[in-house]
């Protein structure tokens, strides 16, 4: 609790002064009376004592659990459980990341011993757990000579985790494991698409003979399909602070990262492969890659709750090194990379090609947030393109998003592209 | 995001009324000395550019013209004067005091925030002190004897002594 004078009256003494002065070498009894109302102001700027507010809050909250950028209604209730307090002015914590899309969170109000002052406003569900902060409260004398500054809360929260949502197909780099999934090999067996035929041999499944063959020519042979396998993948969100770039009145690279990571994710689930999930920030997160109804809700919730990929930049030193090394260790070692990154700096470009080097194909799905509006972000547009090339050159596949699209279509040019 | 960006423009109830206020203790000047009206009638409109604007120091500016306009209206005056020039002085301050708290609310909670009762609650405070400055006043004026107001003279001493007192800790 901070009191404080606000000084507002000062100026009173002036003009009563004045006043005193005009009425004392004018001989104006008039001014002198004047004075009067100086000095009654000035009195009740003095002799009013400064507020001792004993308030407590309550929110209500619509809905804890919304959906992505879901409207949620704030109510706010304020009461008194003090003396009366002549001017009071609520300023309520909402959370950092949060956007107050209608009404105010804030109140100035007077309050009677033991009333409720209650308020509402309208936020808008982003992703992650948010709690609110302690209201600020300001009291002051009726008149508003001494203000007092306090904090007053309660623990309401909510948590806002996004549905993953599957985009039509998610090219992976070819690859050789060994589990059964849906990237060709060029090596033959069980699969759909035809690979060869070769001289039947004991023991092969009748299911396999081609039977027109040996109708034509009486000769058996065994037709060979090429073999599907199951891609390993570990999803890289790029949650350095210098990742939270965005546009004006826009959310944040990473926050467009991690979109795109949930649906690469929930894509790539969707089709039997592994996936595991990274963040390459000062606060390293990691989820193994691997399959089935549990983990796609693990994914989910960490993707959406995790400290990492907060809403707003991280204050922690980011050591672009150890993380490097954490990351590669847990890496398995027939994973490929999906690195989810603006491409905003050579830092990243770094880490990714030496992800390559290290021997796990890496595809970059990159938000594109940079503008045209000024000479500075041309710069940085330009860059970013030379960014995409080199990496392009070196063999890491990019997909340029352009954010005003969806990922989907984007994803589906790139495919056909690669496909040529 | 527009609604994320805050507006610190005073609520306008605060602003009309500090307007009113003004006005009426420019019509108390008016009723004393008719050619001082465009003094403070100027007082009224640099005031309510302030009030409106959320600017403090066009507030005081405003309301200082009202008070030195109303001062000078009881210099020049006859003796019969001092009832209006007491009106004018008490609601040049009420009007500043109204004005001043709007621009503090624009200021803390902005111009999108319910304050409609706290500014009632000020509002009918500061014109209670003004009216009870008034009645005292006059009251003074009254008791003293014609050229020789020596209760006026106590009740300013006393009235001094609290400034003192207010202003020094």
């Amino acid at each position: 609790m901070i009191q404080q004078d606000t000084n507002r009256w000062v100026g009173i003494s002036m003009a009563t002064f004045l006043s005193v002065a005009v009425a004392l070498v004018f001989t104006v009894p008039a001014a002198l009376i004047i004075g009067v109302v100086g000095g009654a102001y000035a009195g009740w700027a003095h002799f009013d004592r400064a507020p001792d507010p004993d308030l407590s809050l309550s929110r209500t909250v619509s809905d804890d659990t919304p959906r992505l950028d879901d409207t949620i209604t704030v109510t706010v209730t304020v009461r008194n459980d003090g003396e009366f307090l002549p001017d009071l002015r609520i300023v309520d914590g909402v959370p950092d990341a949060v956007e107050v899309v209608d009404g105010s969170p804030r109140l100035a109000t007077a309050l009677r011993s033991g009333k409720e002052a209650t308020f509402t406003y309208e936020i808008e569900a982003v992703r992650g757990d948010h709690t609110f902060g302690d209201a600020t409260v300001v009291a002051r004398d009726a008149a508003g000579s001494v203000e007092v500054k306090s904090e007053v809360g309660d623990d309401a929260s909510f948590r806002c985790v996004p549905t993953l949502t599957a985009l039509p197909s998610f090219p992976l780099r070819a690859q050789s494991a060994r589990r059964v999934g849906r990237l060709s090999t060029d090596e033959s067996g069980a699969g759909v698409e035809f690979h060869a035929t070769r001289e039947y041999r004991t023991g092969d499944p009748l299911s396999r003979v081609d039977w027109k063959r040996f109708a034509r020519t009486g000769d058996l042979a065994t037709v060979e399909f090429r073999e599907e396998r199951a891609g390993t993948v570990a999803v890289v969100v790029d949650t350095r602070e210098s990742a939270y770039v965005a546009r004006p009145d826009d959310d944040s690279a990473v926050e467009y990262g991690v979109r795109a990571a949930g649906s690469v994710a929930a894509t790539l689930l969707d089709t039997g492969d592994r996936v595991g999930l990274a963040s390459y920030g000062p606060d390293m997160t990691w989820l193994a890659p691997s399959l089935g109804r549990d983990h796609r809700q693990r994914f989910r919730r960490t993707l959406a709750t995790d400290d990492a990929f907060d809403p707003t930049p991280p204050d922690a030193r980011f050591f672009s090194e150890s993380t490097f090394q954490r990351i590669l260790k847990r890496l398995p070692s027939d994973a490929q990379v999906v690195c989810c990154t603006p491409l905003c700096d050579d830092g990243i470009v770094r880490f990714l090609r030496r992800i390559d080097a290290h021997g796990h194909s890496v595809t970059v799905v990159s938000p594109d947030v940079t503008g045209a509006a000024s000479t500075g972000d041309q710069l940085a547009r330009a860059r970013r393109r030379t960014r995409i090339r080199g990496l392009r050159q070196a063999g890491v596949r990019v997909v340029d998003w352009p954010i005003d699209e969806p990922l989907a279509a984007t994803v589906a040019r790139a495919e056909r592209g690669w496909r040529a | 995001m527009t609604a994320d960006d805050f507006d610190d423009t005073p609520p306008r109830n605060s602003a009309t009324a500090a307007v009113v206020v003004a006005a009426v203790a420019t019509l108390a000047v008016v009723a004393i000395r008719p050619s001082l009206a465009v003094v403070a009638a100027l007082g009224v409109v640099v005031l309510a550019a302030g009030a409106f604007r959320g600017n403090r120091a066009l507030v005081t500016t405003g309301a200082g013209f009202v008070f030195v306009a109303d001062l000078v209206a009881a210099f020049s005056g006859l003796g019969n004067a001092v009832f209006p020039a007491l009106c004018g002085g008490a609601f040049a301050v009420a009007a500043w005091d109204i004005a001043e708290h709007g621009v503090g609310l624009g200021e803390h909670v902005g111009t999108d925030a319910r304050t409609r009762h706290g500014e009632t609650v000020h509002a009918a405070l500061t014109l209670s002190v003004a009216v009870l400055a008034i009645g005292v006043g006059y009251a003074i004026y009254l008791l003293g004897v014609d050229d020789r107001p020596i209760a006026a003279i106590v009740a300013l001493a006393v009235g001094a002594l609290v400034l003192f007192g207010a202003f020094s800790d």
